[in-house]
């Protein structure tokens, strides 16, 4: 596979891979990744539950190495943010917990406390400095999560559902400080569910699957990216089958006498007419991003006309 | 590192994990100084044994008591997994070299032997104490959870394997001639345990050998766990 990112021309790699394949026993769960990550360029990596984004991730922080392939950081001092996707119920106050890692970090104990007060006003988590963590939600966990991964000017940072357990204003919160990130350099490679992060700040969308990057788009045409999730029913398999095996379709599923056609979207018509001229019945057509993402607002209203008039 | 390690301590003793450990080893310290007076490097042998045994108890439930989480984000913070490991090493000879401080001042303070601690004396039985202790943490490493992730099965073979050091004296008697190598392979707990009891009789080279002979080994165990270690991924 081409090395993403090749093609725009390298000004400052940060972390590169090459070839990487990961194996969990005898399950591939990446596969064929070649990928370079450059410096103030913001990636999305999207795909279904299991395709393989939080693995990614963790190879790119270095957390895991290739089975076989290569990953390779840039030289000298790579300060890199992660933000996991299940954060460790620590016993400390954030206060404790977060001047620590910045201590680890190598941080100057006045300029962290600083950042990190800054980084606790800006979250709304200003009241529970000083509270064990212990107490917290999951959305209040989600805060801290960010902010250690946030302190300490990072060039990469990692982030796996960032949005996840985030109310509305702290998501925009999170919004503007990885776009004033970005802007100041900082890499940026997210696993997301959400379009709103994929709209506003994704230079590029990785779609995964099965542990491979099956497309890579970029900005300008983030809307191609997307995929349509077709369910039908009222022909036989062998016909479904068929239609599977074609390039539109990206995924297939069937279940007693009802299909599940993933086709990429601008080829939503056809597929549609295809199905129909077959003899098939449309039960639902779900626009997505490979996992339930609907990309603009809009579409709602359409689908639930759509629904509506079924 | 420093802060990794402070970090790391304070989070074990949060999660109160040290506990049995702690508690295991201070009942058999009391129980062996439950009448006086003892002889003191007889007690010292003994005592460090307790060390060894409390080092690798320690040790497994420190490498054990965080989350897979835990040591991604300590990995990412610090650095690199080598860091990481360097912490932990220095976190862990903390509990150790207090657990000797321990051993060898209570009895003194106590009044428990029935001579005066002669200096030669107090220095051998202090270098057996960090000796053992530190062979019990290094054992620990083999079996944590990064390594093996069934945590029944780890505890079973850690503890097959320190009642083996123990008793390793008497089992490669028992074994056939052509056996005899394995005691090179096993941790030097038994010989330490012998030099400390026979320190008065034995030159004193003997003691200080076997002393070199296990920081050899422990080193050997350390390059070996370092060198395997820094290749494997961070838990998930």
């Amino acid at each position: 596979m081409a090395i993403a990112g090749l093609e725009k021309g390298i000004t400052a790699e940060l972390v590169t891979v090459t070839d990487a394949v990961k194996v969990y026993g005898r399950h591939k769960v990446l596969q064929d990744i070649s990928l370079i990550i450059k410096q103030g360029e913001c990636t999305a990596l999207v795909g279904k539950n299991g395709s393989g984004k939080s693995t990614l991730l963790r190879m790119l922080a270095g957390l895991i190495r290739p089975t076989t392939g290569i990953r390779q950081a840039r030289e000298g001092r790579l300060v890199t943010g992660y933000v996991p996707e299940r954060f460790p119920p620590f016993t400390f106050t954030p206060w404790e917990f977060l001047l620590s890692a910045a201590a680890i970090r190598g941080m100057e104990k006045r300029a962290a406390g600083q950042e990190l007060t800054d980084f606790m006003n800006q979250l709304g988590m200003e009241n529970f400095m000083h509270v064990k963590m212990t107490q917290f939600s999951k959305g209040m966990l989600q805060k801290i999560n960010l902010i250690q991964a946030l302190m300490g000017a990072p060039d990469l940072l990692l982030l796996d559902e960032p949005l996840s357990g985030l109310d509305i204003k702290a998501q925009e919160t999170l919004l503007r400080l990885l776009a004033a990130l970005k802007r100041s350099g900082t890499a940026v490679v997210m696993s997301v569910h959400e379009s709103t992060l994929i709209e506003q700040i994704a230079d590029r969308v990785l779609l995964m699957k099965n542990g491979r990057i099956i497309k890579e788009t970029s900005e300008t045409a983030l809307a191609a990216s997307s995929v349509t999730r077709i369910v039908f029913r009222g022909i036989d398999p062998g016909t479904a089958q068929g239609l599977s095996r074609l390039s539109e379709a990206t995924d297939y599923a069937a279940a007693e006498g009802i299909y599940e056609l993933e086709v990429w979207s601008d080829a939503t018509d056809i597929m549609l007419r295809r199905i129909l001229d077959s003899g098939g019945s449309i039960v639902m057509v779900n626009p997505q991003e490979g996992m339930d993402i609907l990309l603009k607002d809009g579409l709602n209203g359409l689908l639930n006309a759509a629904k509506g008039d079924r | 590192m420093v802060a990794l390690a402070r970090f790391l301590l304070k989070s074990y003793t949060r999660k109160h994990a040290y506990f049995a450990p702690l508690a295991g080893t201070l009942i058999a310290m009391f129980l062996l100084y439950s009448y006086k007076p003892n002889p003191v490097m007889d007690s010292y042998a003994v005592t460090s044994v307790f060390l060894f045994i409390g080092a690798s108890w320690t040790g497994l439930t420190f490498l054990n008591h965080g989350s897979p989480q835990q040591e991604q984000l300590h990995i990412i913070h610090i650095g690199s997994m080598r860091r990481y490991m360097f912490s932990q090493l220095l976190a862990m000879l903390i509990p150790i070299v207090l657990f000797a401080i321990l051993f060898i001042v209570y009895p003194i303070l106590t009044h428990m032997f029935g001579e005066p601690v002669r200096l030669q004396q107090l220095f051998q039985a202090t270098c057996g104490h960090l000796v053992m202790g530190m062979l019990g943490i290094m054992l620990s490493l083999f079996f944590q959870r990064a390594w093996m992730p069934n945590g029944t099965q780890a505890t079973a073979l850690l503890l097959i394997l320190v009642i083996v050091s123990i008793g390793a004296k008497p089992i490669i008697a028992i074994l056939p001639i052509s056996l005899a190598w394995l005691h090179w392979l096993l941790p030097p707990v038994s010989p330490i345990m012998d030099g400390l009891l026979n320190s008065s009789k034995s030159a004193p080279g003997e003691v200080w050998g076997m002393i070199g002979w296990s920081l050899i080994y422990i080193l050997l165990l350390g390059v070996a766990y370092m060198a395997i270690s820094i290749r494997r991924d961070a838990r998930t």
